[in-house]
């Protein structure tokens, strides 16, 4: 990676924060974690009350990229095939048939999967197949999603009712999981001001696909000392429940996160790196990309589930112990 | 675009924080076995004012020198590595791209390049403000105040005197003490060993007491156990000199008897000097004398040799004597030959059993001397045990470790004085009075061959207010000679200072020296009330302590009253 390029790709990166800025009001950190996970090439999951924009984010984001942008809204009716596309048949001019696949909305950039808890595990299983494998098959015939391939899934933490959580190893294709909170009253009042007016915002597109392949490249050749690798696979394992555990992980933690958990950590910690312009990842890192790598990886007990305790605790206590044990 | 660069650079730039890093090393190991060491040396100073443990003062220097040198010796083996250089630099902000430089050093991409470069770049930017973050005086102020008040009050416990001292002194002077009873015993076993007067069976039951007593000194753990053993062995002596002397006695009874009859007084005569020609010749002219004789005259000779035999025996059960037993039958046997008029086999008898009674005394009294002269030295030894506690911490103090054992076991005699060699009684020791004679008279048992052998356990107080000494108790004493001086208008003579060696004055044989006046000159430099504090002060501490056994005590502060300025 040249310097050059390195300067471009973060200055483009800043045009893209710029454009989204231009419609989407604060949730400045929301964005920064959804561009690490763009960059870092892995999928996000967004949980938040209905209305704080996350679809509108999206939409935003692949605008910006210059992508192709599907939205799919999850209700429990909605078909694996719905999703991924099927054959169908087809008579020509002469009478014939033959069968012609039709691409589901799958085969985008980026797929917005709008309250994925409300579809079918079924449903939801062929859209995470999908994520995983970044093909689909269908009809014996397999075919490749196009690249790059993001999906960003929504979910309404506060209506459980005819819904269907993720199990646990569908939560862990996820790299990482974006709560978005409320706006501020600053920027309520922006929000306010900015959406009732006849004004029309158009978001220019500054990124290609290229250009974000060339930055997840870059981010990939960050450095890693020892070190901070030791760190991040200390703050994974220190996840799990046991004897060098501490309190609180004993507590309410029923399962820690899995391998994946780390490797969502160095990568998401690498284009933190890339974009903050580093060649070489810090502890500041580690600890900053934790929360939303570690935070759907991390299970809870019945004891933690009935005290209202948040993964997010968890781990910030995790991080305050192994924060002395660093160097 | 970057070029790759040579991560020479790198270890330049380190190199001043890995100079302060390692300075803060040594300081840090410095001060921290610095504090072991002294804290180490305070306790071992206390300790040894609570116990006396030898060489404290010098251990107390040598411990935190010691203990220091390992610090700093773990000091260069601690010596900080180049990637904890770069760690302290990544502490200050660098956000670990010196660390991921170093690790990365021979990583030739592109990236690795570039971010080395970053590195660098920051490494240089920051570099000053880094070297000052590597704090050093704050890290050790605390354990550097606390060292140097322990070494303050190192100091002053060594400055400070510390009463122990004396114990150690006292006990330093034991330890030389036993070092040289040993060594006493030792040469008390090769004299009877090389003693070609004695029996075999005689040096063997000697051997074995003195070889008991050794072991017995060797396994005691105190001063007392010490004493103890000495006694026991010296006990033992005197019940072989006892048995020796009741042998003496009775055969000695028996050269009585012959000399009281016209017909044996020949005999008897040549016995006394012990001639065996004489009393070869001697029995011949009563054998010819026999054969003309009347027969009631043959018996009468008869019933005496049987009567003398008698009492024989009964010595011999008495004393367990076998040899006596054996002298007893002969004599019986002569007894009966003669009345029976068988003169020549009843010769035969008597010249065996006599000449075996004339070696018989002698070998008594070579074994009782050697008993004696044994149980004189360990006598000797107990007090120099004795005095070995009052000797120490007082180079000067020779006349009070002199006087201490003057008052000692001083051994009065009553046995026969000494002029004659041949039949000198050992004295029983028995009568403590004797020993208040004064010691500037000469003893009297010491007279011809210097057989005397006054000996005793008593109570002697040789000063009497006018003398002083040492001496083993026995007439021919080998005890050790020191001198105290004193005043002469104290002495009550014009001779000055009196050493005395063996018992007191008895009837039996004993030794005395008179040292001449310039044998004092070297008492003259300080007053003698000052001495006589300053002895006086050390017996009574010495008692307090219980260094001086509680026998003796009594006579220490007799002795010390009779002398008081």
């Amino acid at each position: 990676m040249a310097q050059q390029t390195l300067e471009d790709c973060l200055q483009r990166v800043e045009l893209v924060r710029q454009e989204i800025g231009k419609v989407l009001v604060g949730q400045k950190e929301v964005v920064e974690q959804l561009l690490w996970a763009v960059f870092a090439g892995g999928h996000a999951l967004l949980e938040g009350v209905p209305g704080l924009g996350k679809t509108l984010l999206v939409r935003t984001l692949s605008q910006a990229f210059e992508l192709s942008f599907q939205r799919i809204q999850f209700t429990p009716d909605l078909m694996p095939t719905d999703i991924t596309g099927t054959n169908i048949l087809l008579v020509d001019e002469k009478g014939q048939q033959s069968f012609q696949f039709q691409h589901g909305p799958i085969f985008a950039h980026v797929v917005l999967a709008d309250e994925i808890n409300r579809a079918t595990p079924k449903t939801q299983s062929a859209l995470l197949e999908a994520m995983q494998e970044r093909t689909v098959s269908a009809g014996g015939v397999t075919r490749p999603l196009p690249e790059p391939f993001f999906v960003l899934a929504t979910q309404n933490p506060l209506e459980q009712e005819g819904t269907y959580p993720l199990p646990e190893a569908q939560m862990d294709r996820f790299l990482l999981k974006i709560d978005v909170p409320y706006p501020t009253e600053e920027e309520l009042k922006m929000i306010v001001r900015q959406t009732t007016t006849s004004q029309v915002i158009t978001v220019e597109k500054v990124a290609s696909a290229e250009q974000i392949a060339e930055i997840q490249q870059a981010a990939r050749e960050v450095l890693v000392a020892d070190a901070v690798l030791d760190y991040a696979v200390k703050l994974l394992l220190a996840t799990h429940p046991g004897e060098q555990a501490i309190a609180s992980v004993n507590k309410y933690v029923r399962n820690g996160a899995g391998p994946r958990g780390v490797q969502s950590i160095v990568s998401l910690a690498k284009v933190r790196a890339l974009l903050a312009g580093r060649y070489n990842l810090a502890y500041e890192d580690v600890t900053a990309v934790a929360l939303p790598a570690l935070r759907h990886r991390i299970f809870l007990n019945f004891e933690g589930e009935a005290n209202g305790i948040r993964p997010d605790r968890v781990i910030m206590d995790i991080l305050n112990e192994l924060g002395t044990q660093k160097v | 675009m970057f070029t790759s660069k040579s991560s020479d650079e790198l270890k330049p730039l380190l190199a001043p924080i890995r100079k302060q890093l390692g300075l803060r090393v040594w300081i840090q190991q410095l001060t921290v076995y610095g504090l072991w060491g002294m804290g180490a040396s305070l306790v071992l100073l206390l300790l040894a004012r609570i116990w006396p443990i030898p060489f404290y003062q010098w251990i107390a220097v040598v411990l935190p020198v010691l203990v220091v040198i390992t610090g700093l010796v773990r000091a260069l083996w601690m010596r900080p590595t180049w990637l904890q250089c770069a760690q302290v630099a990544d502490g200050n902000g660098l956000a670990q791209r010196v660390v991921t430089a170093w690790e990365n050093q021979e990583n030739q991409s592109m990236v690795a390049g570039m971010q080395r470069e970053d590195a660098l770049q920051h490494l240089r930017k920051n570099l000053l403000q880094i070297v000052e973050s590597v704090r050093i005086w704050s890290l050790v102020q605390i354990k550097v105040y606390v060292t140097s008040s322990l070494l303050l009050v190192c100091l002053v416990l060594f400055l400070w005197p510390n009463p122990q001292d004396l114990r150690l002194a006292q006990m330093a002077e034991e330890k030389k003490a036993i070092a040289q009873v040993e060594e006493e015993v030792e040469a008390i076993k090769q004299d009877v060993k090389k003693n070609t007067d004695l029996t075999d069976a005689q040096k063997k039951q000697l051997e074995e007491m003195l070889e008991q007593a050794k072991k017995a000194l060797a396994k005691a753990d105190d001063q007392a156990e010490r004493q103890n053993a000495l006694r026991a062995a010296e006990k033992q002596l005197e019940k072989v000199r006892d048995t020796e002397q009741r042998k003496e006695k009775a055969l000695q009874a028996l050269q009585r008897s012959l000399g009281n009859q016209e017909g044996t007084k020949a005999v008897a005569g040549a016995m006394e000097a012990k001639d065996r020609q004489a009393m070869t010749e001697a029995l011949a002219q009563m054998a010819k004398a026999m054969e003309s004789m009347p027969q009631k005259e043959r018996e009468e000779i008869a019933r005496e040799f049987a009567s003398a035999a008698e009492q024989l025996k009964k010595e011999a059960e008495s004393a367990d004597s076998k040899e006596l037993e054996d002298i007893a039958k002969q004599l019986a046997e002569a007894a009966q030959q003669t009345a029976q008029g068988q003169v020549p086999q009843a010769m035969t008898a008597l010249e065996n059993s006599l000449m075996q009674a004339m070696t018989g005394i002698q070998q008594s009294q070579q074994a009782m001397l050697a008993a004696i002269h044994a149980a004189a030295s360990l006598n000797q030894s107990q007090m120099t045990l004795a005095s070995a506690g009052a000797q120490a911490g007082n180079a000067g103090a020779s006349g009070a470790g002199a006087g201490t054992a003057a008052t000692g076991q001083a051994t009065p005699a009553s046995g026969t004085p000494g002029n004659q060699p041949t039949a000198a009684t050992p004295g029983t020791g028995t009568n403590p009075n004797q020993g208040a004679n004064p010691a500037n008279q000469p003893g009297n048992g010491n007279n011809g061959s210097g057989q005397g052998n006054g000996n005793g356990n008593g109570n002697g107080n040789g000063s009497g207010g006018q003398g002083s000494g040492q001496g083993g108790g026995a007439g021919l004493g080998k005890g050790k000679h020191e001198l105290v001086t004193v005043p002469t208008d104290r002495i009550g003579g014009d001779n000055g200072p009196v050493d005395t060696v063996g018992g007191q004055l008895g009837s039996g044989p004993s030794q005395s020296q008179q040292s001449g006046n310039t044998q004092v000159s070297s008492g003259g430099t300080l007053p003698y009330e000052e001495v006589y504090g300053q002895y006086e002060q050390f017996a009574r501490e010495s008692m307090e302590k219980g260094s001086i056994p509680g026998d003796y005590q009594e006579i220490v502060k007799d002795y010390f009253s009779k002398i008081e300025p």
